[in-house]
């Protein structure tokens, strides 16, 4: 996270640089709106490679943004990831400190 | 999305929701559902007089084959209330214009032919409007007047018109659907093992 402030303008809101990573943002914001998804899923809506997506994968659920299940389909199973929470506001507040940011920018 | 700011979740969900429709299935059932009564009527096969024993196992099968390259997704409560509200007034609406066409149609009151056919076109119209609400598929309006308008046709006695009509509407819409199935099955190769359970 980086806090900046511009002199006598206006402070940069704290931006959450894990979120910010477009590929990332990509992948909380899908997994905002369902309840999970698998990671075929995911890899199909985001166009993502299977490399890229796991390796964010990752890094997400290191950051506790997201958790990853098992689930049998039959016999096969299945990667599931959810959006966690702590997910949820993360992406939140990212929105509302990127809005407020650019709204404060002058002209 | 068009700045990272703008996400707009409303239009996410829409396209996840809309991805399971892509495929190219429904167009193909509904292309089979206004071929085979043209077709019933033009050679007199009565084979073909249920048209939906040939649709329902196409995309059965199908759907058993495109799901598994699309991936697994569960929606939400907003999702699920909304399908649910959906398949409530698509089932009123069916109970309401089988209702109508047992007293119109099953001779309950006397009624000239137009009345007929107007009550058959309106009747299939009603039934895919609200099939196009319930899945927020705007083509099943297009398919609702079309197979609305071939239903009077038929019943206003226009032939060869009415079941050419059919079958030339239903032949387009079916191709249709076979292109869309095929592109599906090119951009969304049969999945590995890995793809589905990373870990192994």
């Amino acid at each position: 996270m980086a806090e900046v402030e511009n002199e006598g303008i206006q402070p940069v809101p704290q931006v959450d640089r894990l979120v910010h990573e477009p590929a990332r943002l990509m992948i909380l914001a899908h997994l905002y709106v369902v309840e999970s998804a698998d990671f075929l899923f995911l890899m199909r809506q985001t166009g993502l490679t299977f490399g890229n997506l796991s390796s964010h994968m990752s890094k997400l659920e290191n950051a506790g943004y997201i958790e990853i299940s098992k689930e049998f389909v039959g016999k096969k199973p299945h990667t599931m990831l959810h959006i966690t929470d702590s997910g949820r506001s993360a992406l939140r507040n990212y929105q509302e400190n990127m809005k407020q940011f650019l709204d404060d920018l002058p002209g | 999305m068009k700045t990272n700011t703008d996400i707009d979740f409303q239009k996410i969900e829409k396209k996840t929701w809309a991805s399971f429709f892509q495929d190219g299935l429904l167009d193909i059932m509904m292309g089979l559902f206004l071929i085979t009564p043209g077709i019933r009527i033009l050679t007199d096969n009565v084979w073909f007089t249920f048209g939906f024993a040939f649709a329902i196992p196409v995309v059965i099968i199908g759907k058993w084959v495109t799901a598994s390259r699309l991936g697994r997704v569960s929606f939400g409560t907003e999702r699920t209330r909304k399908v649910f509200r959906g398949q409530m007034l698509f089932s009123f609406t069916l109970l309401v214009v089988l209702a109508v066409w047992v007293v119109i149609l099953g001779g309950f009151v006397e009624t000239p032919k137009g009345i007929h056919a107007a009550a058959l076109a309106l009747g299939v119209l009603a039934i895919y409007s609200m099939l196009a609400r319930w899945l927020e598929l705007r083509r099943f309006y297009i398919y609702g007047i079309l197979l609305g308008a071939g239903m009077a046709l038929l019943e206003m006695d226009y032939e060869p018109a009415g079941p050419i009509a059919f079958v030339v509407v239903g032949s387009i819409v079916l191709s249709g659907g076979i292109v869309t199935f095929i592109r599906f099955l090119k951009k969304y190769p049969k999945p590995s093992m890995e793809e589905t359970n990373i870990d192994g």
